[in-house]
């Protein structure tokens, strides 16, 4: 054991500023449960101006149009930046990767609490944006210049307070999920235990490994751009600025070659917790392990020649556009394998489902619909018609949210009772999972036929567009901010169960799933330090049903 | 599909047939993946007395389970990638011979449009300009010199299946041609400010006897003035 256990922290050290990678990792998963709800309250408001135009909104007032900007622009930062990032790579990352591996801590304890208070400080400097003159950010989540670089039109710097504070607080984050990174890869490649080989790892831990990597390559010229954003913003420089020899397509360029690989950044820790849950609860080996180990490594390496498919329409030149575009397609394949492969685990399993497994599930099942229709936006001709309507946002949506809230919430249901050492409620979790579900389509279906409509994005009033106004079409908006607060009411279930079952829910045993990797094979919630003594390992971790045993499950760590 | 604006571009159709041939190959495909997903999860609940297959999908006797799905999807994408170049190419390859030239602005929050005239030269004495309306003849190639002053915008025009960014610092050429008589509504599908959402403008498609009729009043102004210099030079 190394130093830093001999000595009994006081409460703070503990709980506050602790190197224990579960304390850092429960940190990361709260902070990232409480933006989400900042950032659908956010979506509460914009929604209720899109259905009701001009009404004052219960709970707000009245929106005008740059509040619109703002909130449309902080919705998206946050839901992505603050709440998928934290949850799915901070969160489980920091909560597994030590546990997985059957190691103590991750490789650097204090580097990874630097991470997370970095981390708080970007949080706390984006929303205090929100309260400087001029308000917060409006320039879209993908800040293209010269919008957000209007410094070009000589804003004062006080006036553009919110903007430079956005760029700050994106840039810190940055800088904490690089030191958290760096610790992810560091544990993952030095501190497995013996006999834990790298085909033995649990998929997930190749997940977030490969994500890392794909962060860390994509990452740089993001910050690059966001330098000279920041400088055109503030020092008045002319980086994309035409009249000074600059060029706005530039910094949409830096910004998809980051911004397309972090949409696998997120993706990848997801389908490595559904994969686990998968497994454990048809009671079967993991399909096709190197299949899906292969095909994850592929994605990482295409997503990096795919971004200029977010600029089909950008004014690039029309030759690279097929480029693009056939690399855009063909990447469906890899996830196609890995999405298989999972529908291809539950055959001639033994399935139950439980709470965590039908969230498991259900992110497969709604992320197929969000897959599939990127095909649309990946062909460069459809793209053009597609292109900045509500079918891209019905979309991304489609993929994010079975992703970020489908696996993250069924990562949360299914480790619980591990790292709170109590039991959730399995019928307030059945009840939260299919309110979830219902009303999660019912918000986002109609946006697509809105889209195929001709609806265009981030518009705050439809009433200069008469064939937009259509009875139907109004109706489908209404329908849509209906089920998005049904949807944000069905997670007080979520909050109720958990809060109760922390303070009073069943004690959770070592291993109640009966899966076979090393977190299970501790205490409940794990104690300091993790293990006593340190684990070996002796076969992969999707022993399940193994022919000749009793048991249908067989630890890791059981010689 | 009743909610898809219609079409009135020549090209349009090209569009509608790749969104067409998308909807039903990847439609089929997701079909077929949700049923043997929802049908797996509760046809293989756990039964007393009936333990899960120890299958691990790692010889190709069992990955050809999923690896022959695979190699369809990949071939449909092909099929996908084939169709899309084509329509790509219809339409970015190239600009047709002009009919109509038109030079387009876009600032905030609205556009401006030069129409070059008969001599299909821009800044030239015939030539109109008009604020958030486009005229123009139909069944006429069109081509368009799109830029813009401030900020990103883009012209989008939902009936001709049209959307092109503008940007600050750059011409992009580009091209239509209308098939049908009417009044279209054009937008702007790039956030360009507060005001991004007014930004409207209308695209009015004459026929050749109203587009000359309406040239020629646009035009009187313009004609007289000259006609008056011409008189008034002479002593």
């Amino acid at each position: 054991m190394s130093t830093h256990h001999a000595a009994k922290p006081g409460f703070l050290g503990r709980y506050v500023f602790s190197t224990d990678h579960k304390v850092i990792g429960l940190q990361y998963l709260i902070t990232g449960v409480l933006m989400a709800f900042i950032g659908g309250y956010l979506a509460y408001v914009f929604r209720m101006q899109l259905a009701f135009p001009g009404n004052s909104i219960p709970g707000f007032g009245e929106l005008v149009p740059q509040q619109y900007n703002t909130f449309v622009t902080m919705h998206g930062t946050i839901m992505i930046f603050w709440v998928a990032m934290p949850v799915l790579l901070a969160g489980f990352g920091n909560l597994l990767i030590p546990l997985m591996v059957g190691t103590e801590d991750m490789a650097f304890p204090t580097l990874n609490m630097l991470s997370y208070w970095v981390f708080f400080l970007s949080t706390v400097v984006l929303l205090g944006s929100f309260f400087v003159p001029g308000s917060a950010f409006a320039g879209g989540w993908t800040a293209y210049p010269p919008l957000s670089a209007d410094g070009y039109v000589g804003t004062p710097f006080w006036d553009g307070l919110g903007g430079h504070l956005w760029i700050l607080a994106v840039a810190l984050e940055f800088v904490a999920f690089l030191m958290g990174g760096i610790n992810f890869l560091v544990t993952t490649i030095n501190m497995r235990a013996p006999g834990m080989k790298w085909r033995r790892m649990p998929i997930i831990l190749w997940m977030l490994v490969i994500a890392v990597l794909t962060f860390v390559f994509a990452v740089g010229p993001l910050i690059a751009g966001a330098v000279m954003l920041l400088l055109d913003r503030t020092l008045h420089t002319g980086f994309y600025n035409p009249a000074a020899g600059g060029d706005p397509i530039l910094f949409q360029h830096l910004f998809w070659f980051f911004g397309h690989p972090e949409v696998y950044v997120l993706l990848l820790p997801s389908l490595g917790i559904i994969c686990e849950i998968i497994s454990v609860f048809s009671r079967k080996p993991l399909f096709g392990y190197r299949a899906i180990l292969y095909s994850t490594i592929v994605a990482g390496v295409l997503s990096f020649v795919v971004w200029a498919h977010h600029q089909f329409i950008a004014g690039i030149d029309p030759r690279m556009s097929s480029f693009f575009s056939i690399t855009t397609i063909m990447i469906s394949i890899p996830f196609a394998i890995v999405i298989f492969a999972c529908i291809a685990t539950l055959w001639r399993g033994s399935i139950r489902l439980t709470t965590p497994m039908l969230f498991a599930l259900g992110a497969i099942a709604e992320f197929l619909i969000g897959g599939v229709t990127g095909i649309y936006l990946g062909s460069s001709a459809l793209d053009i018609y597609a292109h900045d309507t509500y079918f891209v946002v019905a979309h991304f949506h489609y993929t994010l949210i079975p992703v970020v809230f489908f696996g993250g919430l069924a990562g949360i249901y299914f480790w619980f009772p591990k790292f709170v050492g109590r039991t959730t409620n399995e019928l307030l979790g059945k009840v939260h999972f299919w309110l979830t579900t219902i009303s999660f389509n019912c918000a986002f279906l109609p946006l697509f036929i809105l889209g195929i409509a001709g609806q265009h994005r981030r518009v705050f009033d439809y009433s200069a567009f008469p064939s937009l106004m259509a009875g139907e079409l109004t109706m489908l908006r209404q329908i849509a901010t209906y089920a998005v607060i049904v949807m944000l009411a069905a997670q007080i279930l979520f909050v109720v169960n958990v809060v109760i079952s922390f303070l009073r829910g069943p004690k959770a045993e070592n291993n109640p799933w009966q899966a076979n990797t090393l977190e299970w094979s501790v205490a409940s919630p794990p104690p300091h330090g993790n293990f006593d003594p340190y684990p070996a390992v002796y076969r992969g971790a999707y022993e399940y049903s193994a022919p000749g045993r009793s048991e249908d499950w067989w630890p890791q760590d059981a010689p | 599909m009743k909610f898809l604006p219609e079409n009135v571009s020549t090209y349009g159709g090209a569009i509608d047939s790749l969104g067409l041939l998308i909807t039903v190959t990847v439609g089929a495909c997701l079909l077929i993946a949700e049923v043997v997903l929802i049908a797996a999860a509760i046809v293989y609940r756990q039964r007393e007395g009936k333990p899960a297959s120890y299958i691990q999908g790692e010889c190709w006797k069992q990955l050809k389970w999923i690896m022959i799905p695979v190699i369809i999807v990949v071939l449909l994408d092909c099929f996908i990638d084939a169709k899309t170049h084509t329509t790509w190419v219809l339409i970015k390859g190239g600009t047709p011979k002009a009919d109509q030239t038109v030079r387009i602005v876009a600032q905030q929050y609205y556009y401006s449009f030069t129409l070059a005239g008969a001599d299909g030269e821009l800044d030239t004495a015939d030539d109109i300009t008009t604020i958030n309306e486009l005229h123009v003849p139909v069944d006429a190639n069109v081509i368009f010199e799109l830029e813009a002053k401030d900020m990103l915008h883009s012209l989008w025009v939902p009936a001709l299946r049209l959307k092109q960014d503008a940007l600050p610092g750059r011409t992009i050429t580009g091209w239509f041609n209308a098939t049908t008589p009417g009044e279209y509504e054009i937008a702007c599908a790039e956030l360009c400010g507060v005001g991004h959402s007014a930004m409207r403008a209308t695209l009015l498609v004459h026929t050749t006897d109203s587009f000359d009729r309406w040239q020629a009043e646009e035009l009187a102004p313009v004609t007289s003035a000259i006609e008056q210099n011409a008189t008034g030079a002479t002593p």
